[in-house]
């Protein structure tokens, strides 16, 4: 076990939580904007965007046990979830009819 | 970072791939079994020696349908596939206002659709292939978010594993027999680079197929015209009028898919005359499904909607389902697949061993190892010996229960997983190397009964199919033999194993002591 981890990072669940349900958070965002952004048929944008989601779930996983300063991953994070969850809150209000 | 970053890897890598690995490991196994679910199946059903024959299943099972159900609302029929199997129908009643279950209901026909009395009911090859993605004894729908979970957390232990061993390509050719630790780690190693690919992608494309559960939110998000209307459980209004003939439809929808065959028919208000019968074409002539399935007027036979055209998108996604379930694999790409899988399994298998055998040199007291060891080595026996052991026991418990027990289909999953919880128990009361012994003897000698029980009880044994050439009996019992003979060798060596004292050397920061 590496003891550097858990003892300077600390916050091992922390990075559990942003790894997992935190990493599904990011991929579903993701799969909305590529469904709503993408030139394609609505079936087909959809359909990209999930087959790409779990590609976004697993680098989102890694990344948060790789970055060494969880300050930083938090604010990566936060950005991402954000700047997506943002476009896609957008796009929505922008389609209303 | 890069020091910092391969040993974070290292260090996901044995935690991502260690809390699910069990799960993982039985999802592999029961997957693997399931590019021989057919086959499998024709083994566990030795009393039907009749070719399947899908054109005929179909008007036979549609004339069964319209003779037992003719009020319903809805028939579906899946077809025996070209590689053997039975005809599945199943229907829903006008009588429920709401899609409840009780309102359907299902019926298995043999390979030419007759109703013959099922002389051996059994759940085949198709229960191991419904283990591997949605469990038993568990609501369908939360197994396979528990799997789909497990598969991202392989997802995740196959990239971080490849990050950790650096050299995992240069070490591959060194494959250093009876070193202990590093002999596992050297086996964990080849099955992974060998058919690291297929560890890929069978992970991906496992969670491709369920996307659509897994990530429903797109579908939301961006609201589509579906691809078929929705089937309707509303009765019908319309006046009754007979049903066309099936086979030129058939005929007609296999020219327009340049000689596919169906695989699943659906109808809709069949009876009347809005009847509704969809065609969809089968999977097993190539990888992706590039036909869309045909919609005819159920009582003047028209064809009614064009095919949808399918899109590059829908393409991939097929096709990464279809590499995924293998349909379209020729018997040699089959067994590749097959032994892909295994590897898989094994992989998975040495790696949970890794974890025991490194930390069991470096135990404060080995007599009294803590609490988590000990969970580990346990569940380590009592998966990776149990369920093999089990599987057996479901092949057994085929040739043992009486052709016409009560429930003799659910005794004989209840077979497998008595087995298997059994030697659980077992490696938990004894002491752990013998657990190892006497659990891999018993999985053994399961495995060597199998094709011996098969004899004395068929017609069917080993020698009577090589007389016959029925090489999917005989390659069965070659396998069960195979298997036997390969855990025989594993008892024999680790009964004669004793321990080597651990050489003692310096602890170094290496990347590998933390995989």
């Amino acid at each position: 076990m590496n003891k550097a981890i858990l003892s300077k990072g600390g916050g091992i669940l922390l990075r559990a939580v942003i790894a997992i349900p935190g990493g599904y958070a990011v991929a579903a965002l993701a799969a909305c904007c590529l469904a709503l952004w993408l030139p394609l048929e609505p079936a087909d944008a959809v359909a990209t965007g999930q087959m790409a989601s779990f590609a976004v779930f697993a680098l989102v996983a890694l990344t948060s046990f790789a970055v060494r300063d969880l300050g930083r991953l938090l604010a990566g994070f936060m950005a991402g979830i954000v700047l997506l969850g943002g476009g896609v809150a957008i796009t929505l209000w922008a389609n209303l009819p | 970072m890069m020091p910092g970053f391969r040993q974070s890897m290292a260090w996901l890598h044995t935690w991502s791939g260690l809390l699910l690995g069990w799960l993982l490991y039985a999802v592999f196994f029961t997957g693997t079994t399931a590019y021989f679910n057919q086959e499998i199946t024709a083994w566990m059903t030795p009393e039907s020696v009749e070719q399947a024959d899908p054109r005929t299943a179909a008007v036979n099972a549609q004339a069964w349908l319209a003779r037992h159900h003719p009020d319903a609302v809805t028939w579906d029929v899946m077809l025996p596939a070209s590689r053997g199997g039975e005809t599945r129908l199943s229907w829903t009643e006008a009588s429920s206002p709401t899609a409840s279950d009780a309102a359907r209901g299902s019926m298995r026909l043999n390979g030419r659709g007759l109703d013959t009395p099922v002389p051996r009911p059994t759940a085949g090859g198709q229960f191991l292939y419904g283990f591997h993605y949605e469990l038993h004894y568990v609501p369908y729908r939360t197994a396979r978010w528990i799997v789909g979970l497990s598969a991202m957390f392989m997802l995740v232990a196959i990239v971080s594993g490849i990050v950790t061993h650096k050299k995992i390509f240069a070490d591959f050719f060194m494959l250093r027999f009876g070193k202990g630790q590093r002999s596992w780690l050297d086996a964990h190693n080849v099955t992974a680079v060998l058919a690291l690919p297929f560890h890929l992608m069978i992970t991906y494309t496992g969670l491709v197929a369920l996307m659509h559960m897994y990530m429903p939110w797109p579908d939301m998000m961006r609201p589509k015209p579906p691809r078929f209307a929705p089937m309707t459980i509303e009765a019908s209004a319309a006046p009754s009028a007979p049903l066309t003939a099936l086979l030129p439809l058939l005929t007609q929808a296999s020219q327009e898919w340049g000689g596919v065959q169906a695989v699943r028919i659906k109808y809709q208000h069949p009876g009347h005359a809005d009847a509704r019968i969809t065609l969809f074409p089968s999977g097993a002539d190539s990888i992706a499904e590039h036909h869309g399935a045909q919609i005819f007027d159920g009582a003047t036979g028209a064809l009614i909607t064009p095919p949808p055209s399918t899109s590059n998108t829908h393409i991939v996604e097929s096709a990464m389902v279809g590499l995924h379930a293998g349909r379209y694999a020729a018997p040699t790409l089959r067994w590749l697949y097959f032994l892909s899988g295994l590897g898989g399994t094994v992989m998975i298998g040495t790696g949970l061993l890794l974890w025991i055998v490194k930390r069991r040199q470096r135990l404060p007291d080995p007599e009294h190892p803590y609490f988590g060891f000990r969970i580990v080595e346990r569940l380590n026996i009592g998966t990776i010996v149990g369920l093999p052991a089990g599987v057996a026991a479901y092949f057994l418990a085929n040739r043992l229960l009486s052709t016409d027990a009560v429930g003799r289909a659910d005794w004989e999953i209840r077979c497998l997983f008595i087995t298997w919880t059994a030697l659980l128990v077992w490696s938990i009361v004894r002491p752990a190397k013998s657990a190892w012994v006497e659990a891999l003897t018993v999985c053994a000698l399961l495995y060597a009964l199998v094709p011996i029980v098969s004899a004395l009880t068929t017609t069917r044994g080993l020698f009577s199919s090589l007389i016959t050439r029925d090489w999917v009996f005989v390659s069965f019992d070659l396998v069960m033999l195979i298997t036997a003979a390969l855990l025989t060798l594993a008892v024999r060596k680790l009964a004669s194993h004793t321990p080597k004292a651990a050489p003692r050397r310096k602890p170094r920061p290496s990347v590998e002591a933390a995989a």
